[in-house]
Formats: structure tokens, C-alpha cells, sequence
């Protein structure tokens, strides 16, 4: 026990990175496994499935474009109307290029 | 189950997952130029804060989530217990419940061990684009780990660099690497326009998680905006006669 206490000890941070990336995995891999239990998806949770990319990407999408400035809100409401033309890479392209000249010319 | 390989084309063969490969490589692309800066910033903030390079270095491989090891250096720097140190990555890591119920659904092709490999990789561009190629020609482990090989070792050489030469790297935001995630994300977002419903559950999700972060607070916008979008997406009327995946031509 004395000698598991001081590996402990002198190797905190190490373990703390591991227990992080433990659960990191978990995360990763537990929706996997409560879908996987399913023998058939009942159709209510199959339309919430479904509906996973929609929901989840708007969070990471509008909370950004609407809290971060008026320049990032501006480029975003530029690049919708940009996807419905040009693939991802071109999107961006456009995109970082009016943001860093809008940053630069406003100053914001 | 079956390979990917029994599912491609019969002449396929090697050449047929090489293409793959290089397909899955090629859609990383846009997603790896902000993979190295953000890792180098990672790595040279890990060590302006004093930590040692190999648990750096042991973070950014093993953890290999961009928003965690964040917080993992935030709140390690605060020396908390180390018990919230893990609460607060878990919460962080909460929304990778959703990807991976979602998307394990449509690894069909891949056999236990690549899936459980696959399931450590499963970042948020990682699976946006899965979840892209999983709606068109079908979702593939040569696909998918020809976007996991740059992205991977992107981010390890930009954490390697950052611990190197910290000090050198003092605005990533200069080039605008801020937005490149949520733009795009917004890419991948408006193409599944055509799926069913689509629009009700982004404008739910998107206004909902963007109260929740400017009151509740990050990480759990992500979640709790995503799971009320889920709720609702679940409770609205799917158009009659239609199939659930919406995305025909038509649209």
C-alpha cells in the first residue's frame, strides 16, 4: 500500500491525464453501447437519432455566431448563403478571408 | 458482421480501399489546418503553465480532444481535487454520448476491434464527417481512418511544436483558426438541410444552447441545447408518406 501511495504520489499529473483520457473513451464509446442494447429502435427515438447532426451542430454553430461579436456574426450569415453554392473548403477559404479583413478593418 | 473490404465493389480489392482512404484524407484537409495551430497552442499554453512535456504530450495522445485538455489545463492549473478535474472533462465530453449512439449505428462495416479503435478517434469533425459519408456512399473504416491518419498526427505535431517553442506562438486567433471549427461546422450543418425537419430542430438547438451559454455556461449549452433538440425532433410529426432520412432528391 506504502508503495502504491508513492507511485500515486510521484506520478499525479500522469495518472490524472490517463483518468481523463479514460473517460474521454467512455464517452466516446457509451452511446454506442445503450443504442447497441436495442433490438429494435423504437421510431421516436429513431427521428431523435436522426435528428443527432441537426441538433448537436447547431450548438456548436449558433452560440459562436451569435455571442461572439458583430464581425463573426456577420461572417457566419455570409456563409450560409456561401454553402448553398461551394463545398466546405471553399466556404472557409471565403470566410476566414472576410474575417480577418473585417477584423482587421473594423477593428472589433 | 462484414469487412469493409467484403462490402466494396468484388475488383475493388486493395485499390478500392486505398481510394478510400485518400477520399477520407482529403475531406481532413480543411479541418487539419486548424488541427496543428490549436494543438501547438495547447501544447505551448501546458507549458507556459509548467507542465512537463511528456504529460503533455501524454494528454494530447491519449485524450485527443481538443475542448477537455483545455479544461483539463484550466482547471488543473486552479488545483482542484482531481476528481473535478475528470467531472469537468466528462462534462465537456458529454455530447460524444449523442455521436456515438448516432454513428455507431452505421458501423456496420467495420469488425469489433477497428469499431472500438474507431470509437477513441471520434472527435467532433471526426464524426460530422462520418456522419456526411454515412448518408451518401456509406460509412467505411478506409474512409474513416484516412481522416483519422492527418488529423491524428496534426494535432501530435502541433502539440509537439507548441511544447518546443511555446513562447514563439502567441495569437493562433490572428488568422481567424477562432471560427474555423464553427464555420465549418456550419457547413457540414446546412448540408443535412434536406433531412426531415430539419430546420425546426436547428432553430430550436441553436436559439436554446445559445441562452443556455450565456446563462448557464459552458460546456453544457452543448449538451443541454442538443438533448432539447433531440426532444423535439422526437415529438414533431414526421411528413406523411415520406422516409425518415429526407434527403432524396426533391427535398
Amino acid at each position: 500500500m506504502a508503495r502504491m501511495a508513492e507511485f500515486i504520489e510521484t506520478h499525479t499529473l500522469a495518472l490524472l491525464v490517463l483518468a481523463c483520457a479514460a473517460i474521454t473513451y467512455f464517452t466516446r464509446v457509451s452511446g454506442y453501447w445503450i443504442i447497441a442494447r436495442f433490438k429494435a429502435i423504437p421510431p421516436r427515438l429513431d427521428a431523435a437519432l436522426q435528428a443527432v447532426p441537426a441538433a448537436v451542430l447547431a450548438t456548436l454553430v449558433f452560440p459562436p455566431a451569435l455571442t461572439k461579436g458583430p464581425v463573426e456574426g456577420a461572417v457566419m450569415l455570409i456563409a450560409v448563403f456561401l454553402c448553398i453554392r461551394f463545398s466546405p473548403i471553399i466556404v472557409l477559404i471565403i470566410g476566414l478571408s472576410i474575417l480577418v479583413v473585417g477584423r482587421t478593418v473594423t477593428g472589433l | 458482421m462484414k469487412t469493409g473490404n467484403e462490402q466494396l465493389p468484388e475488383n475493388a480489392g486493395t485499390e478500392g480501399w486505398r481510394h478510400e482512404f485518400l477520399e477520407g484524407a482529403e475531406d481532413a484537409m480543411p479541418i487539419v489546418m486548424a488541427a496543428a495551430p490549436f494543438g501547438a497552442l495547447f501544447g505551448a499554453a501546458a507549458a507556459a503553465q509548467g507542465l512537463p512535456g511528456f504529460e503533455i504530450i501524454l494528454a494530447s495522445l491519449t485524450i485527443y480532444a481538443g475542448a477537455s485538455q483545455f479544461v483539463f489545463l484550466e482547471l488543473y492549473g486552479l488545483s482542484v481535487p482531481a476528481w473535478s478535474v475528470v467531472l469537468a472533462v466528462f462534462a465537456v465530453n458529454f455530447r460524444h454520448i449523442l455521436y456515438g449512439a448516432s454513428i455507431g449505428r452505421k458501423m456496420g462495416a467495420f469488425r469489433p476491434l477497428s469499431k472500438y479503435t474507431a470509437f477513441f478517434f471520434l472527435t467532433d469533425p471526426q464524426w460530422a464527417a462520418s456522419e456526411v459519408r454515412s448518408d451518401g456512399p456509406g460509412l467505411r473504416p478506409a474512409y474513416y481512418f484516412g481522416f483519422v491518419v492527418p488529423l491524428y498526427s496534426l494535432w501530435m505535431a502541433g502539440t509537439v511544436i507548441g511544447v518546443w517553442f511555446g513562447s514563439l506562438i502567441k495569437n493562433p486567433t490572428a488568422f481567424g483558426f477562432d471560427m474555423l471549427l464553427p464555420i465549418y461546422f456550419l457547413a457540414i450543418l446546412m448540408g443535412f438541410r434536406k433531412r426531415v425537419n430539419w430546420l425546426p430542430i436547428v432553430l430550436v438547438s441553436g436559439i436554446s444552447s445559445s441562452v443556455l451559454s450565456v446563462t448557464i455556461g459552458p460546456p453544457w449549452h452543448i449538451s443541454l441545447g442538443g438533448l432539447i433538440g433531440l426532444i423535439v425532433a422526437a415529438f414533431l410529426p414526421l411528413p406523411k408518406g415520406k422516409e425518415e432520412r429526407g434527403d432524396g432528391e426533391d427535398g
